[in-house]
């Protein structure tokens, strides 16, 4: 038998920004906490990587108003994943947590503690707290202001940030060596100090939490830009994408193998996942069918126009949507000036309505089919060198998840792509990543 | 008579090997879960109310043991435990109201209302160097940070109204926009926006506690708390300082406990339990100067008891916080030994009653400040 190279996949319960499934009667309730059980539970027993959640550091709204028909407010990552890692053994925990917003120290320890109580299954997903849009509603500086704070940083700066904050991170995790315990008993002299001096921190360590399971807990990264980009080859062992083109996806899995040889690493230490909205069912008809009426959820007028607006910053909720596009002020205060001055050219070039400029902030297409052409699909990214795997993004829980399990999971498992049991005890393990050795080890190696 | 209308509130705190630091040996238990296990099922054998989980934000000058952040702990064993309330230390020197309102509301939300906030500072200078500032601020600063932290924290709480996701598919509403407020607190120490981006937690705010353990740093103040720790060195002392706590509490319209700390030291006769004192000091005055870090009980357990009881008598204090000597031996000797005796004198009941961590304290819900207050919007933080 050759060992085949296998999927790896992650799952990702969206609610806020996304779902209005909720409007499904059969939609969990993301206020229970029993929905995040049976979520990871699920996840679980289709033996899944690790189940993953996102974060915004603020509520969404436009125009200074909540808006009532999309989901807003979820648990802390942070608090939750402990407590989901009581009901689970073997799944992955992956928090979405910003490096701009955050103290090193203190995030240090948090992951070090969740991998130790979950007993090696943490992953921290770096993110620098994007803004959705230009706009000043639902991110930029809204973000700062919960953080006494004038100003969201810049792009730029917000990666040099996280580039010293992620390296610092690791450092503190090595500043117990493997062996600081011996029979249970302490040995002080294998806990060193760090003494990081840089850009922006200053910290002296050691850590107060010991080195954890996985050494470190695993590094998620989903930039885009060429700072993302960067920053996933430096720190990342997995990486998210938003591509649903093959050719895109290989293009970018390209780039970033090159750029991990730029900085010293083999390119098999990184798991490239795309992110993929998949609804399976037994026929063809059926899943087109749940597609066509998640879309009816998702898609109202109503949601339309809150849409355009948050997008771009200015007011649609008396625009009639199927009438020419009207004349839009760019240069209104907090606009999306880049974003309403394209829509407005295409627009006039090719006489379209506002719902047909509408289309192009539309979430994307789910991939709606039997268990056999999406594994299909996945085969192919696979054996193509597009992906490594995907973060699947499913519109409705637990309808969406339950279905990938107990049906596409099986498909998956017959063609030798998907693993028929958790094979490691941590998830570093079940991603076939190896366990980073510490600083020190490698400094007594070397000495040896 | 029986006073089982206002029983003593019973607490425990967590913290590394217990007061007297007699034993450290196999420091790698305190990175084990079965160690925190146990402690939690011996709490909930003696029904106390609620754990404290110390903590701090550097190793120990002597490396003699590491830690678990407490959140994470309390959020792991939270589904193993039922109804003992779970108080974490989270300081409030270099951390952020918005996180850690949040963690502390979803603390509540997985363990479905037994959450506690024990206010704590970050001042020693090992503790600093972590966060690259130097010097800490003042006492006085400290406690003024302390105090707006709380605030800020408790209008993030009330953000969201209890009923602000309302599901109404008809209506196609998630939620009721109405019910999520900015809070545009703008204060000496902090600006925050809000709303929160969590719901309101079960109990509508957590309990917060504040304890005199040395930090003068910490504001004992009926303003910030719901429960106030004293370290009182008689029953006179703790009498007074209830007093003048309660006077205040009521001028300000607020509901506090306030409880004691005490050491039991517990023996089968009482010549047992002086000799175990004994070697406790002695073990302490080898690696602390100083005298015990709280008051002293020692006897038989009926003895404890029945000094407990004379402060419930005297109406001192509603409770007692024990900090036991030597965990994990000593939190399972007043589990097992020393709570019997004081259901036996009709001091605390034998059964858990209600379900929220105020339930058991008698603490009511707060009603959210915003509750029927239009958004304030976006331009009133700007002021
Ligand atoms: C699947 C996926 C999930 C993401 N989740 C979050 C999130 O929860 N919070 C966040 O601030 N950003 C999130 N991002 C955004 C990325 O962190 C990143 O900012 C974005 O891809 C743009 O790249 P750039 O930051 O390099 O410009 C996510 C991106 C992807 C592809």
């Amino acid at each position: 038998m050759s060992s085949k190279k296998q999927l790896h996949i992650g799952i990702f319960l969206q609610g806020v920004g996304h779902s209005i499934a909720w409007r499904d009667p059969e939609h969990a309730k993301f206020t229970e906490f029993e929905t995040y059980v049976r979520f990871a539970q699920t996840a679980e027993r289709g033996l899944i990587d690790f189940i993953f959640f996102g974060e915004g550091l603020v509520v969404r709204e436009h125009r200074e108003k909540f808006f009532g028909p999309i989901v807003n407010g979820r648990p802390d990552t942070l608090a939750l994943l402990p407590a989901l890692a009581a009901y689970t053994k073997h799944v992955g925990l992956a928090a979405t947590i910003s490096s701009t917003y955050n103290e090193p120290y203190e995030l240090a320890r948090k992951f070090a503690s969740i991998d130790h109580v979950s007993n090696g299954r943490a992953a921290w997903n770096v993110v620098t707290s994007f803004s959705n849009s230009v706009a000043k509603d639902s991110g930029g500086d809204q973000i700062a202001f919960n953080f006494s704070k004038e100003k969201h940083l810049e792009h730029a700066t917000r990666y040099d940030r996280a580039r010293e904050v992620v390296a610092l991170i690791k450092e503190l995790w090595d500043s117990w060596e493997d062996d600081a315990f011996i029979d249970g008993e302490i040995q002080p002299e294998r806990i060193h100090p760090i003494n990081h001096e840089g850009k922006w921190f200053k910290v002296r360590g050691p850590l107060d939490v010991p080195r954890s399971p996985q050494g470190h807990p695993v590094i998620i990264q989903a930039g885009q830009s060429p700072d993302g980009r960067d920053l996933a080859a430096r720190i990342a062992d997995v990486v998210f994408s938003p591509h649903r083109n093959i050719d895109e996806a290989k293009a970018y899995y390209d780039d970033l193998r090159q750029r991990l040889i730029g900085h010293g690493r083999s390119p098999d230490e990184l798991r490239v996942l795309p992110g993929l909205a998949v609804i399976a069912a037994p026929t063809e008809a059926e899943a087109k069918e749940r597609a066509e009426y998640y879309n009816q959820l998702l898609y109202n007028d109503e949601i339309v126009r809150y849409l355009l607006g948050e997008q771009s910053g200015l007011d649609f909720s008396e625009v009639d949507l199927d009438a020419p596009l009207p004349e839009l002020d760019p240069n209104h205060p907090n606009t999306n000036k880049p974003l309403v001055e394209s829509w407005l050219n295409q627009a006039r070039a090719h006489k379209l309505t506002t719902r047909q400029i509408a289309e192009q902030i539309r979430p994307r297409q789910p991939l709606a089919d039997t268990p056999v052409q999406i594994a299909d699909h996945f085969q192919h990214w696979l054996e193509a060198g597009a992906s490594d795997g995907f973060l699947l993004t499913p519109i409705h829980f637990p309808h969406d998840v339950e279905a990938f399990v107990d049906l596409v999971v099986p498909e998956l498992q017959n063609r030798g792509l998907f693993r028929t049991e958790y094979s490691g005890s941590t998830l570093r393990e079940n991603l076939g990543l190896a366990r980073p050795v510490s600083a020190w080890q490698r400094s007594t190696v070397n000495g040896d | 008579m029986s006073s089982l209308d206002r029983p003593l509130i019973l607490s425990t705190a967590i913290t590394g090997f217990g007061y007297y630091t007699g034993d450290t040996h196999r420091a790698q238990r305190l990175i084990e879960l079965d160690h925190y296990r146990a402690l939690l099922r011996d709490a909930e054998a003696g029904l106390l109310n609620f754990v404290l989980f110390d903590d701090a934000r550097s190793l120990a000058p002597d490396r003699s043991f590491g830690r678990i952040d407490v959140l994470s702990l309390a959020s792991r064993l939270a589904p193993e435990s039922k109804h003992v309330g779970l108080a974490i230390s989270v300081p409030t020197t270099y951390s952020e109201p918005f996180h850690v309102s949040r963690e502390l509301a979803t603390l509540d939300f997985v363990s479905h209302g037994r959450a506690a906030w024990h206010v704590t500072t970050t001042y020693s200078s090992d503790e600093q160097a972590n966060y690259g500032h130097a010097p800490a601020p003042s006492e006085q600063d400290r406690r003024s940070i302390t105090s707006e932290f709380v605030e800020v924290s408790r209008k993030l709480w009330d953000s969201w109204e209890d009923d602000a996701v309302i599901t109404d598919a008809e209506r196609g509403l998630y939620l009721d926009p109405h019910k999520l407020h900015h809070i545009n607190h703008v204060g000496r120490h902090f600006k925050v926006r809000g709303p929160q981006i969590t719901y309101r937690p079960p109990q509508g705010h957590v309990v917060v506690i504040a304890s005199d353990h040395g930090d003068p740093g910490v504001p004992l103040d009926v303003q910030v708390a719901d429960v106030l720790i004293l370290r009182s060195r008689s029953l006179a002392e703790a009498k007074q300082a209830a007093t003048s706590y309660r006077s205040a509490a009521s001028a300000a319209g607020r509901e506090i406990r306030i409880l004691q700390s005490v050491i039991p030291i517990l023996g089968a006769s009482e010549e047992a339990a002086q000799r175990r004192s004994q070697e406790l000091e002695r073990s302490y005055s080898a690696r602390y100067s100083g005298p015990a870090p709280a008051l002293p009980l020692i006897g038989t357990p009926a003895q404890v008891a029945g000094e407990l009881a004379a402060w419930q008598r005297a109406q001192a204090v509603d409770g007692f916080h024990f900090l036991p000597a030597i965990l994990p031996d000593d939190l399972g000797q007043i589990a097992r030994e020393l709570v019997p005796e004081l259901q036996r004198l009709g001091l605390v009941p034998t059964a858990y009653r209600g379900t929220t961590l105020r339930d058991q304290l008698g603490l009511s819900r707060p009603i959210s400040q915003y509750q029927g207050a239009p958004s304030e919007a976006f331009t009133a933080y700007q002021r």
